[in-house]
């Protein structure tokens, strides 16, 4: 498999560990039926350090092997993650004893066999992300905080690579298995006495594409511009939303509950027209905004297919502001569309720009605020889309087109949807830091974003 | 109130005998494939008396590698939930093996879920290299606090009655099929969704310094909701549906479900439910408030549990879960007002029914209650081996001793260990005084029954508080606010404390706290009584 020696010990499975474990599973079988054996095996590597020194970092090892036996029509689940023989063939028969003792539902789907489609072939796989050993990353950690003794700021930093398998296989054919890499850094700057904070932080599939030294540098910097912050009044202020901003303001919408075709149509959802119509084909947002996800994006990738085993393949959410499409599982399809592919989300996201530069921004901006990066933002209303949360690391007053002061932090309550509608500009899109899974977002100025109270936390 | 508790007694077993549920049931609770007989049988799987042996390999390895501490956790949970109105359920077992190293005053770690001697020498030797790479070549003056004294092969399992994991899952799904029964007896309208949700937790723990224990606990939740949808729908917080929850987490098995004065709270739950369908436009003002154990625990839990852990205080988690409103542990020990002379907390390891309670720590350290507040200003820190040994000087002033009040944990051998949050104890009045008497003592101003959400900055400091807010006028709940919320700043909110109810007052409630990087979870229970509280905000959630 690709970049792996094979003289080097395994760190996580390979898909003929994988297949001969689904074929374990299917043998531990004494009652016939269905089952499907999802795998997760994956190595981590971490290095964590604050106050300037390391205080933790290791290697873990694991899985989690999810098996889900089915009779008639009703599935259930049991999971472990050791494959001993004992622990599996208990696993099988949790989920075997579950699956009895549930009474079935009459309205549950069953299909007698799906048909399996192909999925792409992203590249997610890393040697460098792969080979970043403890030495490596201790070098790294080592290096930022050398670099920070001197400024007089405690520097807390974490760096984390992982290499994992997601593996998918079922008694119906389908056997999937994909590896693929991951890797993030975040670092946070802070004034000792709580005067001042200043945080940036990405995560790619490729450990190299992490610029260690630039991020700590914008930590520092923010830190230092943040010091002793003013308050000024709450209230509506033309903001201008870091690209980081903007991915944790958009972030709810990609919630599957949120976007998703059948609860927007039947349920509740902020793209429902009215009952039984979403707003498919309707302008959502500003037209100069796309929201797509593909995994095949080499600046916003992700594995081919989700733990279904259906594939992701290139959508476009929203086009030209427009509402396109809703995910949709494969039994929405069979019963409302009349083929059989799911639309799966991959709560992944890349979401369109412009040209304007944050500085044009700051420079056009009479009287305004510019976020670094929200803190909690949790969803109030699932309809509106309203969020509240707080502003962090970072929070400046722009007076006639220039930052001229540090403020204190403000809690917010607005809507992604409604700070996409009041669009006054929008700049060139970026990798943000969102491990859960790939974004890449621009940063924008909207009108009368809305600030509710002062919050003195720093 | 149609029925009896009596009835609803007799509608479980009725239930669990005969009519209305398949005859399958019955069979695997005869015999056959027993759920009780699968979990008993993988939670004694581990090889008890050959832990030690090999966990030895380990600590060998990595003392000969160069450690001056090690230690091993090797820990089996078991999760299982069972969830009513679609009858799902989570079946869960995990292993883990954990080795931490201590070399030049920095921790390595390493992590895995298979238990061979083999494993141990490697996971042994890679703590120390880990340790050593995570040094950069730089030496640390860190030392770790007085070692704790070493306990021999000691055993310590939670006091439950009934393990959960030996009742049968035939037998948990009987009971909340009888108790959906129950709820539409009371109110067909109402929309009753229920979940049982049960853990176990095995760990064994073995160090350098000579311990060796093995220690079991339980987790435990019921988990109830009422929904009715509400007058003004539009634009509320959460979409005209208003659901009173009854649920909270505690650290006993079964008995804890068989004990439940279920009818009467089921009773008073509908009630409540029923009283939230018509609700008025949010006041705007400052009240006097009155604030139920309930509520007044979710405040407690982050204002005190959270801010007060020396980690987050010294910034190791700043750039994870947050930081403290005590950002100097010089400044803020025996200085810092966290209330007015009213407020008392204490940090319990060994609570009943905690779900953080411990005979060891994971670090072999044996908890104390120790007090974190003594009317009002702020007495000790949260501590681990780690983290004590920066409140030396406060120690010293103080003529104690420094060592660590025994708050190391982990969620599992696959995590190292780090601080997470003891049980908490708010101490209540010393005379005894009801919800329902300190309900009387508010003229005019309000009564917060119930958090509904709660939002706190990455210092612990300001909150921002979704609850079920009642008018209160002589003495009297009156009428629901709809999209009520406080907006409270920790020091200022416990110096408005005026009244605390008595001991009989005080109830227990369960949080789960996620830290750390990588992120681990632990529980632990908040112990609150009702207090009133003077010049409380309140602000509507629902205007932008």
């Amino acid at each position: 498999m690709k970049g792996l020696s094979n003289q080097e010990r395994r760190r996580f499975l390979s898909p003929e560990e994988c297949r001969d474990l689904q074929a374990r599973v299917v043998s531990m079988h004494e009652k016939g039926g269905k089952s499907e054996v999802r795998i997760n095996s994956a190595w981590t590597g971490n290095i964590r350090w604050a106050r300037n020194r390391v205080i933790s970092g290791g290697d873990t090892e694991g899985n989690r092997i999810q098996i889900g036996r089915r009779y008639q029509l009703n599935e259930e689940w049991a999971a472990t993650n050791s494959l001993t023989t004992e622990a599996l063939s208990d696993a099988v028969l949790r989920a075997e004893t579950n699956s009895l003792l549930l009474s079935v539902s009459s309205d549950d789907y069953n299909d007698p066999k799906p048909r399996i489609y192909p999925h792409s072939d992203p590249k997610i796989w890393f040697d460098d992300s792969y080979n970043l050993n403890a030495d490596e990353r201790g070098k790294v950690a080592a290096r930022i905080i050398s670099n920070m003794k001197g400024t007089g700021f405690f520097s807390a930093g974490y760096v984390e690579v992982s290499a994992i398998a997601r593996s998918v296989q079922n008694t119906d054919d389908l056997s999937r298995y994909y590896p693929y890499t991951v890797a993030q850094f975040s670092i946070t700057v802070r004034d000792p006495k709580s005067r001042g904070s200043g945080w940036a932080g990405v995560d790619f599939n490729e450990w190299s594409r992490i610029d260690t030294d630039a991020l700590s540098q914008i930590a520092l910097d923010k830190c230092i511009r943040s010091l002793d912050p003013v308050a000024i009044e709450p209230g509506r202020y033309t903001t201008i939303l870091e690209p980081q901003a903007m991915g944790e303001l958009w972030s709810p919408i990609m919630d599957p509950q949120i976007l998703d075709r059948w609860n927007n149509e039947e349920n509740v959802g902020p793209f429902q027209l009215r009952r039984m119509n979403s707003k498919i084909g309707l302008r959502v947002i500003d037209e100069r905004i796309s929201v797509s996800a593909d995994p095949l994006d080499p600046d916003c990738s992700f594995p081919p297919f989700d733990w279904n085993g259906d594939p992701f393949k290139k959508v476009n959410w929203i086009e030209n502001g427009v509402l396109k499409e809703l995910p949709y599982s494969r039994r929405y399809a069979v019963t409302r569309l009349g083929h059989d592919i799911a639309l799966p989300n991959s709560e992944a996201f890349s979401m369109s720009g412009g040209d304007t530069s944050i500085e044009e921004m700051i420079e056009t901006t009479k009287r305004g605020l510019i976020v670094t990066r929200f803190h909690n933002v949790k969803r109030l209303n699932p309809m509106s889309m309203l969020v509240s949360g707080t502003t962090r690391d970072g929070l400046w007053l722009i007076e006639n087109g220039k930052i001229t002061k540090a403020v204190k932090n403000f809690r917010f309550v607005d809507s992604p949807l409604f700070v996409l509608n009041n669009l006054v500009q929008v700049g060139k899109p970026q990798r943000i830091f969102r491990p859960e899974a790939p974004a890449v977002c621009p940063p924008v100025k909207s009108n009368d974003f809305s600030f509710t109270a002062l919050i003195d936390a720093v | 109130m149609k029925g009896s508790r009596r009835a609803f007694l007799k509608t479980v077993g009725a239930v669990g005998a005969s009519a209305g549920i398949p005859s399958l049931v019955h069979a695997l609770n005869r015999g056959g494939a027993n759920p009780s007989h699968i979990v008993v049988a993988s939670s004694n799987r581990a090889a008890d008396p050959d832990f030690y042996t090999i966990a030895q390999k380990a600590i060998d390895a990595a003392m000969s590698a160069g450690a001056t501490y090690a230690d091993v956790r090797y820990s089996i949970e078991r999760d299982d939930r069972v969830k009513d109105m679609y009858y799902t359920v989570n079946d869960d077992e995990w292993f883990g093996v954990g080795v931490r190293a201590f070399v030049n005053g920095y921790w390595g770690f390493v992590g895995s879920a298979v238990l061979s001697a083999d494993e141990m020498i490697r996971l042994g030797r890679e703590s120390v290299l880990q340790a050593k790479a995570n040094s950069g070549g730089v030496p640390s003056d860190l030392k770790l606090s007085m070692p704790p004294q070493p306990v021999k092969n000691g055993e310590w399992t939670m006091p439950v009655k009934y393990d959960p994991f030996d009742i049968s899952k035939g037998e948990k799904l009987d009971f909340l099929r009888a108790f959906a029964g129950m709820v539409y007896e009371f109110d067909n309208r109402s929309f009753g969704g229920a979940a049982l949700h049960f853990k176990k937790k095995k760990q064994y723990f073995m160090s350098s310094e000579g311990s060796s224990f093995c220690q079991t606990t339980f987790y435990s939740d019921f988990d109830l909701g009422l929904s009715y949808t509400t007058q003004m729908s539009i634009g509320a917080a959460d979409y005209g549906m208003h659901t009173a929850v009854f649920s909270t987490p505690v650290g006993k098995g079964w008995e804890y479900i068989l004990d439940m004065d279920m009818y009467n709270e089921i009773g008073n739950l509908v009630e409540e439910t029923k009283a939230t369908r018509f609700q008025i436009e949010t006041k705007i003002n400052r009240y006097d408030a009155v604030i139920t154990a309930n509520a007044l625990s979710s405040i407690l839990d982050y204002s005190m549990g959270a801010a007060t852990e020396a980690d987050r205080v010294l910034g190791y988690e700043a750039n994870a879960s947050g930081t403290s409103y005590l950002y100097d542990v010089d400044d803020a020990l025996g200085l810092y007002e966290m209330g007015n002379n009213k407020l008392n907390v204490v940090a319990d390891r060994t609570m009943e029914g905690g779900l953080a309670t411990v005979k060891w720590d994971d670090e072999g350290v044996t908890p104390q209650p120790f007090n974190l507040v003594s009317e009002g200003k702020l007495t000790d820190l949260q501590t681990n081996r780690e983290t004590a040994s920066y409140l030396g000087n406060y120690y010293a002033k103080s003529g104690r001793e420094v060592k660590s009040n025994g708050c190391a944990a982990s969620q599992s051998g696959m995590f190292i260990t780090t601080q997470h949050t003891s049980n908490i104890r708010m101490v209540p009045s010393s005379e005894e005084r009801s919800f329902e008497q300190l309900l009387g003592g508010i003229e005019n101003g309000i009564a917060i029954v119930r958090i509904k959400g709660l939002e706190v900055d990455q210092q612990q400091l300001n909150a921002i508080i979704s609850a079920d807010v009642r008018e209160v006028s002589n003495g009297k709940m009156g009428a629901y606010m709809s999209g009520a919320a406080l907006m409270i700043r920790a020091p200022e909110f416990w110096k408005s404390l005026v009244e605390i109810g008595g001991p009989s007052s005080a109830r227990q409630y369960g949080f789960t706290r996620t830290r750390g990087q990588p992120a681990q979870s632990y529980s632990h229970t908040v112990s609150a009584v009702p207090a009133t509280f003077k010049n409380i905000g309140l602000i509507d959630m629902r205007r932008r």
